[in-house]
């Protein structure tokens, strides 16, 4: 009953109504993945490396249409930030990931250019967000632990030091962690408009951190930046009343 | 559509110039031992830097290191690299003198270290200054005391009524002794074990191949622990210096069947002064012939139990009968885990050199933080006994031991 309610409501969205396109706002949602690379330097520590990991992306969409061409949107969204450190050779084994929830409110301005039916758009702009909670696991050699005495890690660190796991809530640390962030971001994509008041559109939006992930607590610190590619797809309406305003 | 493609190609260049623009702090940073012997300036920078990145206790350290940076860089860079070698050392002395480490020191190396020099952070000193640190009495002595005026010398427990083991593994001497207490004149008898040995490398001692003594003395002392008419366990720790951290296991892993989690350690994990690892759990594995000890274990300790007396405390009060009651003096506080020479980048942070070849110095310190069950870390603090006797140099020296006589007065009054 709920599936064909539902069923019924996406088809008058989609194919509702009036083919005409009229500037206005635009209400919609957009979800996705997201992939996180921790941008900082390793350097100082000995085989030991970063890796990106994936996430979820989910939005609110609100976009106005100044005109045929230019619009201005912007999309709360939660996303995942997420990354992996992990250790090679000797040390193969020893990894800790961080999953990262944060806030985030982007403005961009939004060009689009082709057919009444299919475009593309451009966005550019800037965001600022939260970071507002977080978890990690991974596997730490504890040096009061006995080594393993499974064969496949013989010859590694945890043939020596029993390993332990770990999978918990990160406690910030209100000394280091900075929760807050900034930066610009730029998207690409593609939409299909099958009537006058819907869209449905594929995005590929990078957004690129400004603000260190900590604060400024010491001398010598290693930067920590976010940069986060978000693929989402999204489907926005029209809303007719308010484009009476407009 | 010309128009749009131009505002669109001049916010992208807006964008890519701020994106780049914006100075991300992205420092590389180099080994302490990779500073080349260009003079003061550089012994100072590859020293703070190493403390930087591979001290472990920054996050309970009082200790301002940046200020150190801001104060002590330009004095350094004044130095005259004939001349100002007592200079240095003062310098390094007042940078590391609130450091709570409780097993630091650093130990200068090459021309900087002549006349030899290794400087404690004055907290250690006074601690080591404390009463008989500054003149022990003849360890022999001590155990010969102990094992005179104690030990049961009529039971047909042992050969001997009590053991004395030397072993030199590696480097130094360890003694391991243990008997059985007296029964009190005029009471029900009891059977109440005691074991005291001056540094943990009995696994070591265990495994040596000329260790056929040794290995049947402890051997001797693991069946009997676990004899039945055994009613407690006395477990001396005092002036204890610590040892190898398999000791653990080989020792507390005999007085248990199951996995023994008795704490939590916790590493550096990045560059930054407060990037840990969450804290791990700690675990004593059970060893062959291990089985449960639920009788009252008392542990003696005073200030002189050190790093692995200090952890075998926290293990033996995590014994699942919960009968452990620790008597003396609060310990030294230095429950640092300490590594190899060459191992602390296992863990990412511990012992440095700093300077390159030849070393300006060389910092020991540990490469993991460690707290027990309850998360209370006694890093530079010790820990408290449950029942304090204070020192007294009269017992120390003589016949009589106070400390000892109250475990056993708890043992046999339960008080």
């Amino acid at each position: 009953m709920i599936k064909s309610k539902l069923t019924a409501l996406c088809t008058c969205l989609l194919l509702g109504s009036h083919y005409t396109r009229a500037q206005g706002i635009y209400l919609g949602f957009e979800s996705g993945v997201s992939m996180n690379r921790m941008q900082t330097n390793a350097s100082g520590r000995f085989f030991t490396n970063y890796q990106g990991l994936p996430g979820i992306a989910v939005a609110a969409a609100v976009s106005w249409e100044v005109n045929k061409w230019l619009a201005l949107q912007t999309a709360p969204t939660f996303v995942q930030k997420n990354y992996k450190l992990y250790r090679t050779g000797y040390f193969d084994g020893v990894f800790r990931e961080f999953h990262n929830d944060y806030w985030q409110l982007p403005v961009m301005a939004q060009f689009s250019f082709g057919t009444s039916v299919i475009q593309g758009f451009l966005n550019l702009g800037a965001y600022s967000a939260y970071w507002s909670s977080a978890a990690t696991k991974g596997r730490q050699p504890v040096m009061w632990n006995q080594g393993d005495r499974d064969p496949a890690s013989s010859n590694k660190i945890f043939s020596r030091n029993g390993g332990q796991t770990y999978n918990e809530k990160y406690e910030f640390d209100n000394r280091k962690d900075n929760r807050r962030e900034h930066g610009w971001l730029a998207g690409a994509g593609i939409r299909w408009m099958p009537g006058p008041l819907s869209r449905i559109y594929l995005e590929c939006r990078y957004y690129d951190s400004q603000s260190d992930q900590q604060k400024n607590y010491m001398l010598n610190r290693v930067g920590r930046y976010n940069q986060t590619i978000c693929i989402s797809l999204g489907y926005q309406y029209r809303l007719a009343k308010l484009n009476r305003l407009f | 559509m010309q128009r749009l493609i131009y505002i669109f190609f001049l916010l992208a260049s807006t964008f890519i110039v701020c994106s780049y623009g914006c100075k991300k702090n992205l420092v590389v940073l180099n080994p302490p031992n990779q500073y080349t012997t260009a003079g003061y300036n550089d012994i100072f920078e590859s020293f703070w830097n190493g403390m930087n990145n591979n001290y472990v206790f920054w996050d309970i350290d009082t200790t301002n290191w940046d200020n150190m940076y801001r104060i002590y860089k330009p004095l350094f860079a004044q130095l005259d690299t004939a001349r100002d070698k007592s200079k240095v050392r003062d310098y390094f002395r007042a940078m590391t003198s609130g450091l709570i480490d409780g097993h630091y020191s650093l130990k200068l190396l090459g021309s900087l270290g002549s006349p030899k020099t290794t400087i404690y952070p004055p907290g250690i000193q006074r601690s080591a200054e404390k009463r008989h640190h500054n003149r022990p009495p003849s360890l022999l002595k001590l155990y010969g005391n102990i094992s005179d005026n104690y030990f049961d010398e009529n039971t047909a427990y042992f050969k001997r009524p009590y053991t004395y083991l030397y072993f030199s593994n590696p480097v130094d001497t360890t003694i391991f002794m243990f008997g059985k207490i007296k029964n009190a004149p005029k009471s029900e008898a009891d059977n109440i074990l005691y074991i005291k040995f001056n540094r943990f490398e009995l696994k070591s001692g265990y495994g040596n191949r000329n260790s056929a003594v040794i290995r049947s003395v402890i051997d001797s002392f693991f069946s009997h622990v676990h004899d039945a008419s055994v009613t407690a366990l006395i477990v001396d720790l005092r002036s204890n210096g610590g040892g190898s951290l398999d000791d653990m296991h080989f020792l507390v892993g005999h007085l248990i069947d199951q996995p023994l989690h008795w704490g939590y350690s916790k590493y550096k994990n990045g560059n930054g002064r407060l990037d840990y690892t969450p804290w791990v759990k700690n675990i004593v594995t059970p060893q062959p012939g291990g089985k449960a000890f639920n009788k009252p274990v008392i542990v003696l300790v005073d200030v002189q139990s050190i790093s692995m007396a200090e952890m075998t405390t926290l293990a033996l009060k995590a014994l699942p009968a919960k009968k452990t009651v620790i008597i003396g003096e609060r310990t030294w506080g230095g429950l640092g885990g300490l590594t190899g020479k060459y191992d602390s980048p296992n863990y990412n942070g511990g012992k440095f050199t700093f300077g390159f070849d030849p070393a300006y110095g060389e910092v020991y310190t540990p490469s993991g933080q460690v707290v027990d069950l309850d998360k209370r870390n006694y890093e530079g603090k010790g820990i408290p006994p449950s029942i304090t006797v204070p020192y007294d140099e009269q017992s120390w020296l003589g016949i009589k031991d106070a400390p000892l006589d109250r475990a056993i007065q708890y043992i046999r009054t339960g008080q």
